[in-house]
């Protein structure tokens, strides 16, 4: 039942990165796009799905404490900065893009801050992901380090630009599957000329983590180190297949192979950690609520989770065919090109 | 054990931004409520007046909406973040719940706000309103689940204790403990009252104004009638959460509430100075024999209310936020009573709408209703003190290990950004009511008049997206 959940909790984070991931990378692009009909359009990707796709941080926060108190206990105190850092982020992503969409006349401003709190949440969860599998000092169940331990010799800086990296990339190739004319052509050349950088920070990050880490990384047994390497594969057959087909068709298939260079090194992860969750000492047997707690869980998340996650694509499914209407009344002022921008299909 | 001016800095943090959050379910639950009512109204009735109120009210939604969304996962990560000690003791009991929060009314209210606020022309009418149906069941379970956690914090049951973690045995004595009996609908009265009296108000400067005049009329309507029927159950419920579950659970809460030291007094303070560190009041002011009236309801005003000195020094809460809390509650709860009272002599006499005192009171009091829930709040949190599970988990065995100078930095933080966004916030409220609720349509009451230039399919049948493939 402690494997269970971590798998819930697990599916959580991949949801969360897969989701929110692509989200916060439109979000960064936002700040390099100039033309103000294409950025509002960029919006209104996002906007109706950005509160959908951040309930899935609040599951795996949720998950995790009440799954493994003691994991939810020590990682939070230990990565403090960070991750106030990501709330204040968030909490400015999401004011700003309501007002953004709601404002019209001031989407500009809004806008900027939009973005801008984009790139500082993927930053600071980036760091967050280094501080986290560096390891943390844990004693009598509690985080016993200093404030500034978070970031060891530099690492988490790594992990927090490549997270930028990533989510941006996986952005791009959103937008490209979501936009049409010039808009998209634009986006499939960022999935191209992306590409490279994203592949260089993960393999860095990658290679730098034996280094980085104080846990004991493992890969003795054919149950560690198959599913390894077929993370690694994954990874690297995703990352050819999003620059090969950025800009053809089905227009769908960057974003996918994003999704799965996601899967892949989340699996690849695991493997080398697996029980720890809390590296070096905490581990899913020694974390765990128990048996009363799980077992309630299991079955709270069987009979509502298939419910959840139905009319969450039924709401995906009534949009699939981004932009939305502007909200009534609200005609905004850079209307005349839209008809170019909107999407065909 | 961590040190009293560390632990009063985390506990300030955890106040304000819970304040913070409480700012916005207060208003927008009961505004989704509102939002069911005007669509529903305007299904039913096909007067596109309610389509207007409808979509007035929206827009002043969505963004209250947001700002509770992300204010609400500051909340989620600080029980992490701050109280480490308590994240690990209560984990396994309170976890699963707020797991069920998420589960059960925050992927229902995501799932279904995008369909609300701009689904009109993508959807049929009976979608928009099962939608709106479903997002404010989602508040509503939310506000039910957040309740069942905070309940269980000043009454616990249902549990057992194993290695300084609590563990569940029994879910519904731990969901059902016996604060949640009262709380909760104590709570869902108060958020509601305090959006009825916003939109009450709003009506008021609308008719203040001389604009939209029907429809400030029946936003006024609705709002005050909501109030005043709200308002005498709310006094029922108040009284009896103070006698059945505080005094019984929690005898040191009430006693602060009522700001005596002393035992003996018969009268209900009205204004105190308390002095806790000399355990007596330097100042009161109070109505004799009132508070053996008030608080064991024996009308010949003679039982004495009992006095924190009953409670050694050590295990009382703190007077000052605890009394003043009650007080603006409990004045605000009369306040607006009187003053729905009077609106609903003087809609029967025909005069309400014209009453220009009447009017500005009405707009001038429009936050009372926020005001109060937050002081409730804060003598229910002040009041558990120093306990953080009532008699059961200390507070100050449960922060983590921080340092304070990463606590100032980040109170500062969540001050200055809260205030930032609380501004615009305003800022944007203002506007938008200023602006006004838009022209009713005059041909077709489906057409709204200044949107995107797209052929209207509110009659298509369900799902068929716009003018597309
Ligand atoms: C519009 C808001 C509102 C109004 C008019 C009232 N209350 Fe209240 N009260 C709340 C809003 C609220 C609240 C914010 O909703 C609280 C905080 C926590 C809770 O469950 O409800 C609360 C808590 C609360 C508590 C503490 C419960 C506990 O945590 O142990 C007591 C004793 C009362 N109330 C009593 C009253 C009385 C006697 C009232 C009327 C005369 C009254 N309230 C009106
Ligand atoms: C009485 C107190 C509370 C009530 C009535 C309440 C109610 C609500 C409601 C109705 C929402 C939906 C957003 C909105 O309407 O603005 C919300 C959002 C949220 N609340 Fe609270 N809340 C309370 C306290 C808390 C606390 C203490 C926490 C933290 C443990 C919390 C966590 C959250 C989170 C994470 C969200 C965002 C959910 C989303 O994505 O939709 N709330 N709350
Ligand atoms: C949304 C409305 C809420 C408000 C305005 C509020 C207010 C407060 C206040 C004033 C304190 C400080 C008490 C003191 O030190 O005197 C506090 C502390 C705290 N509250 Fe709340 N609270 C709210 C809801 C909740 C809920 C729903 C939970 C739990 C699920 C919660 C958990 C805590 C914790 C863990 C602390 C810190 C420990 C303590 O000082 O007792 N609060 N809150």
């Amino acid at each position: 039942m402690v494997f269970f959940w971590m798998v819930v909790v697990l599916l959580a984070l991949l949801a969360y990165v897969i989701l929110d991931g692509y989200d916060i990378g439109i979000g960064t692009l936002t700040l390099f796009e100039r033309d103000g009909g294409t950025r509002r359009d960029m919006l209104d990707v996002v906007g109706n799905v950005w509160d959908g796709n951040e309930s899935w941080l609040i599951l795996l926060a949720m998950g995790l404490w009440a799954g493994f108190p003691d994991a939810y206990a020590t990682a939070l105190p230990a990565l403090y900065l960070p991750l106030c850092l990501m709330l204040f982020a968030l909490i400015f992503r999401g004011f700003a893009i309501e007002m953004a969409l709601h404002r019209p006349g001031f989407d500009r401003i809004w806008g900027r801050l939009f973005g801008l709190g984009s790139l500082v949440a993927a930053f600071a969860q980036g760091v967050v992901f280094g501080g986290l599998v560096s390891g943390i000092t844990v004693v009598n169940h509690q985080f016993a380090g200093g404030t500034w331990d978070f970031l060891g010799h530099g690492y988490p800086l790594l992990t927090g630009c490549a997270t930028v990296l990533l989510y941006t990339w996986a952005g791009a190739a959103q937008l490209q599957a979501k936009l049409a004319g010039d808009a998209r052509r634009r986006a499939s050349r960022q999935v191209r000329l992306l590409t490279g950088p994203v592949v260089l920070a993960s393999a860095l990050s990658a290679g730098l983590l034996p280094l980085a880490s104080n846990a004991r990384l493992r890969l003795d047994g054919v149950d560690r180190w198959l599913p390894f390497g077929y993370g690694l594969l994954i990874a690297v057959g995703a990352f050819y297949t999003a620059w090969r087909w950025a800009g053809r068709s089905p227009k769908q298939v960057s974003f996918f192979a994003a999704v799965a260079v996601q899967i892949g090194g989340l699996l690849a992860l695991i493997c080398l950690y697996f029980p720890v969750l809390v590296p070096p000492s905490v581990t899913i047997y020694s974390a765990a609520a128990g048996r009363n707690t799980l077992v309630f869980l299991t079955v709270m998340i069987g009979v509502i989770g298939p419910g959840t996650v139905g009319y969450g694509i039924y709401a995906h499914w009534v949009f699939r065919s981004a932009p939305a209407v502007k909200p009534v009344a609200e005609t905004p002022p850079a209307a005349p090109d839209r008809a170019a921008l909107s999407p065909t299909n | 054990m961590a040190s009293t001016s560390f632990l009063d800095l985390s506990r300030f943090q955890f106040a304000t931004t819970a304040a913070f959050h409480m700012t916005f379910p207060a208003l927008s639950v009961g505004l989704a409520i509102f939002l069911v009512i005007c669509y529903a109204c305007y299904c039913k009735t096909d007067n596109p007046i309610y389509l207007q109120m409808f979509r007035f009210w929206r827009k002043i939604f969505a963004v209250g909406f947001a700002l509770g969304i992300v204010a609400g996962i500051v909340l989620t990560f600080e029980l992490g973040l701050n109280w480490g000690g308590y994240s690990r003791a209560v984990g396994p009991v309170l976890g699963p719940i707020i797991c069920l929060e998420a589960l059960t009314a925050f992927f229902l209210e995501a799932g279904f706000i995008g369909i609300l606020l701009y689904g009109e022309g993508r959807v049929s009418r009976k979608v928009t309103l099962v939608a709106a149906c479903l997002v404010a069941l989602g508040a509503l379970l939310s506000t039910a689940w957040i309740l069942a956690a905070n309940s269980w914090m000043q009454t616990p049951t249902g549990y057992t204790e194993i290695n300084g973690q609590f563990q569940p045995t029994s879910w519904y004595h731990v969901i059902f403990n016996p604060a949640f009996v009262w709380r909760f609908p104590h709570q869902v009265l108060a958020v509601l009252i305090s959006a009825a009296w916003f939109i009450a108000a709003i009506g008021a400067y609308y008719l203040l104004k001389n604009r939209a005049a029907e429809f400030a009329r029946k936003t006024m309507s609705i709002g005050l009638l909501g109030a005043s029927l709200l308002l005498p159950i709310q006094l029922y419920v108040g009284d009896s959460t103070a006698s059945y579950v505080s005094a019984v659970y929690q005898p040191a809460k009430v006693t602060a509430a009522e700001g005596n030291f002393a035992n003996g007094n018969t009268g209900w303070n009205l204004i105190v100075i308390p002095n806790q560190s000399k355990q007596k009041d330097d100042y009161t002011l109070s109505i004799p024999h009132a508070g053996s009236v008030f608080v064991f309801h024996n009308f010949s005003g003679t039982t004495p209310v009992p006095g924190l000195s009953l409670f050694p020094k050590s295990m009382q809460p703190p007077v000052w936020p605890t009394f003043y809390g009650f007080k603006v509650m409990i004045f605000a709860a009369w306040g607006m009573f009187s003053v729905a009272f009077i609106g609903l002599v003087m809609r029967l006499r025909r005069r309400m709408f014209t009453e220009r005192w009447f009017l500005r009171l009405v707009l001038w009091t429009m936050p009372v209703g926020v005001f109060a829930t937050i002081a409730g709040w804060v003598v229910s949190e002040s009041g558990r003190q120093p306990w953080l599970v009532n008699g059961k988990l200390l507070v100050s065995n449960s922060p983590s290990s921080l340092s304070t100078g990463e606590l100032i930095a980040t109170l500062v933080g969540f001050w200055v950004v809260y205030l930032v966004l609380f501004g615009a916030w305003v800022r944007h409220v203002v506007r938008e009511v200023r602006r006004g609720p838009e022209e009713l349509p005059t041909t077709s009451a489906d057409t709204p008049p200044a949107s995107p230039p797209r052929p209207s399919t509110q009659l298509a049948p369900v799902l068929v997206p716009l003018g597309s493939e």
